[in-house]
């Protein structure tokens, strides 16, 4: 089993579905294996597994980022951590009663966890905005020129797309204000 | 200025669109208003995030593939005889890399914190292990297994039970005499997970099912073996961790041994170890697990009752 470890970091960055799957293949069920032993279930693996990827896409753009351990023990290590999160919350609000969080944790990972956990917030709203709106906003935040946007979304003029973009933003902007997390944002 | 107008302002703003003019007047109210300031972080922080290349695709990408992803628990579970490795006449350097481990491995041990879940009024420090290639001895402690008697560390708060002999601490792990199965653990016994690249087996001749307790000691003899798929990694160590049944002291990491394993060298294509210790443990049913040191994912998790004698 030769696996160029880069290769994965490289499918991350770039979102590409066959390498992605690979991971999935490879690594899937070792983590669920993990989860579920730890008292989770398998749809508590896949949340993780799938939140652990982004994460990794995050440290991986960082400038100074390199690949120090096996891919796995990276991945490995954030899942651990991701899943000791969830249970501390777990715990605080009541739905487990144990004794004191022992999960030792990096703190540069738990630091991606925590600013990863605010970025959700954005994509949450994202998530909620319609088909539509996702895809006008996001050819606007590609930095995208509006009369382009407005070929691409067939929009009859110029103006209508402003105006469609300006109603998609305040949608969305609107979302991330009643979302409960909104007060704890660091702006 | 509100609406429509606002939103393109700010954005203007923030992309160094305005005019030096209008940038100034737009400054100027800025740090008066509050809640604009708050606004203006809001938009930037939102174009930011949602402007990552290739994080949308990524996040759908994902979406997909777990949408349609059906989780196996047991694949990556090998069946010893399907394993193929490669021959030891490639691994020449091999010797000279476990020599090096089984250094590391020792300096470790000697030097290694102490476990943070000992009270170090009910731990004591001395641990010590016999060597991998000594002669599993009688049943009855010798002298000499006395001395290299494992003091256990404390998992939880349960009583510690004193030796009368020697009045030295006597380590209580497991509910006593309950033997009431961890599910947690239950689900990965004889489960010989293939690691990124090892996979253990271990032998079943030496493998504890039951152990005496004898004089207040249990003497645990696990025998195994390494398999890799063809290299072991240069920094990679592995432990053998027992826990006891109970269903906390796994799930919040605390076992109540964590030792390195010494790696023989390779025979047969895989690293043979042994693990010979004489245990002050109470009756009860116990856990071990055989993990890679910097990734505690179980390679192998085994059990063994502690039964008094004449049980």
């Amino acid at each position: 089993m030769t696996i160029n470890q880069d290769e994965h970091i490289s499918a991350i960055l770039s979102g590409d579905m066959k390498g992605l799957q690979r991971i999935y293949d490879l690594y899937l069920n070792r983590i669920a294996r993990f989860i579920t032993s730890k008292g989770g279930n398998s749809e508590d693996a896949k949340d993780i597994f799938q939140d652990a990827l982004i994460i990794v896409f995050e440290k991986a753009q960082g400038p100074n980022f390199t690949l120090s351990s096996q891919f796995y023990t990276f991945l490995y290590g954030i899942c651990r951590n991701l899943w000791g999160n969830r249970l501390k919350k777990k715990r605080t609000s009541g739905v487990i009663n144990s004794d004191d969080e022992t999960y030792t944790s990096e703190e540069d990972i738990q630091a991606s966890i925590e600013a990863e956990e605010e970025n959700q917030v954005f994509w949450d709203a994202f998530d909620r905005i319609g088909e539509d709106c996702q895809k006008l906003m996001h050819l606007f935040f590609e930095k995208r020129r509006m009369d382009e946007i407005s070929t691409i979304m067939g929009h009859g003029s110029v103006n209508y797309t402003k105006k469609r973009k300006y109603k998609c933003k305040e949608k969305l902007l609107d979302w991330i204000r009643q979302d409960i997390r909104y007060t704890e944002l660091k702006l | 200025m509100k609406g429509e107008h606002l939103y393109e302002k700010i954005e203007a703003y923030l992309s160094g669109d305005l005019s030096d003019a209008d940038h100034k007047v737009f400054e100027g109210e800025l740090a008066k208003d509050a809640a604009l300031q708050k606004e203006v972080k809001l938009h930037r922080r939102l174009e930011s995030e949602l402007s990552k290349p290739n994080k949308k695709l990524l996040r759908d990408n994902l979406k997909i593939i777990s949408a349609r992803q059906t989780i196996n628990l047991n694949e990556g579970e090998i069946n010893p005889k399907n394993i193929n490795i490669p021959k030891s006449s490639s691994f020449k350097w091999l010797p000279f890399l476990l020599i090096a481990l089984a250094f590391l491995a020792g300096a470790y041990f000697l030097t290694r914190p102490k476990n943070n879940t000992v009270k170090p009024s009910q731990a004591p420090t001395q641990q010590e292990l016999e060597s991998p290639n000594q002669t599993p001895q009688e049943q009855t402690p010798t002298e000499d297994s006395k001395r290299n008697e494992i003091r256990l560390h404390q998992a939880s708060n349960e009583k510690v039970e004193k030796n009368k002999e020697n009045d030295q601490a006597l380590i209580a792990s497991a509910d006593p005499a309950d033997f009431i199965s961890n599910p947690y653990l239950d689900n990965q016994i004889g489960n010989t997970v293939r690691g990124e690249s090892y996979s253990v087996i271990m032998d079943k001749s030496a493998t504890a099912g039951k152990v005496a307790l004898i004089n207040g000691v249990a003497q645990l003899r696990l025998k195994g073996s390494l398999k890799t798929d063809g290299k072991l990694e240069k920094d990679a160590s592995f432990v053998l961790m027992i826990y006891t049944n109970k269903k906390e002291d796994y799930l919040e990491d605390r076992s109540i041994l964590n030792v390195p394993i010494n790696l023989q060298p390779l025979k047969n294509d895989a690293f043979p170890f042994q693990f010979n210790a004489n245990l002050r443990i109470t009756p009860g049913l116990y856990y071990y697990m055989v993990a890679e040191k910097n990734n505690d994912e179980p390679l192998h998790v085994g059990k063994f009752e502690v039964q008094s004698q004449g049980r």
